[in-house]
């Protein structure tokens, strides 16, 4: 579905993104870790044309991506919830949901019925919905931006740190939510600094250093490496 | 004082102000958009004016009647100014971006100089002229006229603005670029609508005015100096806290034209430094 091949990415002279290929397949959570500037939310960013591609190709379904640009790039279905999550706080919540969906040409049955979707996942964005979404907690603003992905009805949702920042009961609330979006074979990306959760929900995974793939594999199995172990939890 | 003086004054400053708010917002729609101050905002708004003034001369139209006619000839000098100028100086230094707009507002005079000398035109063939009174007040119709357009033209852009999904992706660029992309918002043309937008409401302002002002090629300086006190008071970017400046402004001017009349502009941009220096953000900015 999606293939990423050789890609590097440069901000100025530094080389952020360092020739990585990834694979995602239809209806695979395939979470990316790797410490802090090994170049995870750069690839999330290349992929949804945020940042410019010095090399490499990117193709969704049979079409070359990384030359269009970003708004082109969200209405061949991709949605990417950003780290820090990019709400538009002065708007309301339903505002930001409706952003959510602008890519889409939706009637407006088909919206309420997309919205219904949406807040059955999440019940207390419907009770928040005339708020400011600047108003809301940490948490409640992470469903949000969640939810605003979802609006899209992507046909791949690209999630950057969804638990930064978070209280663990938090956490483990947004935790649920994934493996709950999971269940509905949606293809998914994840980048998290809370590698064991990520690999215990991840069906494939890549670990990223420097802007470079060091390691690969199935979650689970990725979970029993001695480098995952001792890098990343502390074993 | 006399009760009805003070009345009189307020109503007057009120209908002026919703004037001072049409010709601000759209300096402040395209700075909330895109962070760029539109210094050629004024030449707009005087080329309207003379557009006003050539069709009453040439086909006898009512200044106000002829803004739509101006509002879109100056929507379309907005879009052309992006497109040519703004589009290429946006990832350029600030101040090229500052003297790109500065250079067209010294451009557009020179050419009305040009064009069409230093005199002072006056609009003659007014369709709306005498008095009327209002609640036992006096008005000038044409004064009435303006106001009721102006509040009118206010209300179908704040209408846009607030409740289309086109006036939402305006707001959502306003407060994030790289946001708005991410919800597939194209940006490049938001901006372009911002400065559609700010062209054609200044345009429409524009025309408005003629049935009031003498036109010069540099009357827009006037009314552009005004329109950056209301913009700093109501706040950069808020489309509203324009609104509610201009009332202000207009009601300052007004009251103050009562006790000091060479004073009164002395007065509002007292308001406008004062207003820098304590509340840097205005009424309602970010």
């Amino acid at each position: 579905m999606l293939s990423i091949i050789d890609l590097r990415v440069n901000y100025g002279k530094v080389r952020a993104i360092q020739g990585a290929s990834l694979r995602v397949e239809a209806g695979q959570l395939v979470s990316i870790v790797g410490s802090n500037g090994a170049g995870k939310s750069t690839i999330l960013q290349a992929i949804s044309g945020l940042v410019p591609v010095s090399g490499g190709e990117i193709w969704f379904d049979g079409e070359r991506l990384d030359r269009l640009p970003a708004h082109e790039i969200v209405r061949r279905g991709i949605a990417h919830v950003p780290e820090g999550r990019a709400l538009f706080g002065r708007l309301t919540v339903l505002e930001n949901l409706e952003l959510g969906a602008y890519a889409r040409q939706y009637t407006r049955r088909e919206f309420d019925r997309v919205l219904e979707e949406v807040c059955t996942m999440f019940p207390i964005l419907k009770k928040r919905a005339r708020q400011k979404a600047g108003t809301l907690s940490g948490g409640e603003q992470q469903m949000l931006a969640i939810a605003r992905g979802l609006m899209l009805r992507p046909r791949l949702l690209m999630l950057d740190e969804p638990s930064l920042g978070l209280m663990p009961s938090r956490v483990s609330q947004i935790f649920e939510t994934l493996s709950q979006i999971k269940r509905r074979d949606l293809t998914i990306v994840l980048v998290e600094q809370n590698v064991q959760e990520s690999l215990e929900l991840a069906d494939y995974a890549y670990v990223l250093q420097t802007g470079r793939v060091v390691l690969e594999g199935p979650g689970d199995v990725l979970l029993q490496q001695d480098m995952i172990r001792q890098a990343y939890l502390g074993m | 004082m006399d009760l009805a003086v003070i009345l009189q004054t307020l109503l007057s400053g009120v209908m002026m102000g919703f004037v001072y708010a049409l010709v601000s917002i759209g300096l402040n729609l395209i700075y909330g958009v895109m962070e760029i101050i539109n210094f050629s905002h004024g030449a707009f708004l005087m080329l309207a004016m003379y557009i006003a003034y050539w069709l009453n001369v040439m086909a006898g139209t009512d200044p106000v009647l002829a803004a739509p006619a101006s509002g879109l000839a100056i929507g379309l000098l907005g879009a052309l100014t992006y497109k040519l100028i703004i589009k290429r100086v946006m990832k350029a230094p600030a101040l090229a971006q500052v003297f790109s707009t500065f250079g067209l507002l010294v451009f557009l005079e020179a050419l009305a100089h040009f064009l069409w000398t230093a005199d002072y035109r006056t609009v003659e063939k007014t369709a709306f002229s005498g008095v009327v009174s209002l609640f036992g007040l006096r008005v000038g119709l044409a004064k009435l006229v303006v106001a009721a357009c102006a509040i009118l033209t206010t209300a179908v852009l704040f209408w846009f603005y607030n409740r289309t999904k086109t006036g939402k992706a305006l707001q959502a660029t306003a407060i994030s670029h790289r946001a708005a992309k991410l919800m597939g918002i194209d940006t490049d043309r938001m901006f372009l609508i911002s400065w559609i937008l700010g062209g054609a409401t200044v345009g429409m302002a524009g025309a408005f005015l003629a049935s009031l002002y003498n036109i010069f090629p540099t009357i827009g300086t006037t009314f552009v100096l005004l329109a950056f006190a209301v913009v700093v008071l109501g706040g950069f970017g808020s489309i509203t806290g324009t609104l509610y400046a201009g009332l202000i402004i207009g009601l300052i001017e007004n009251v103050a034209g009562i006790f000091a009349p060479a004073f009164k502009y002395a007065v509002v941009y007292a308001l406008f430094i004062g207003v820098i220096v304590f509340r840097p953000k205005g009424l309602l900015g970010r």
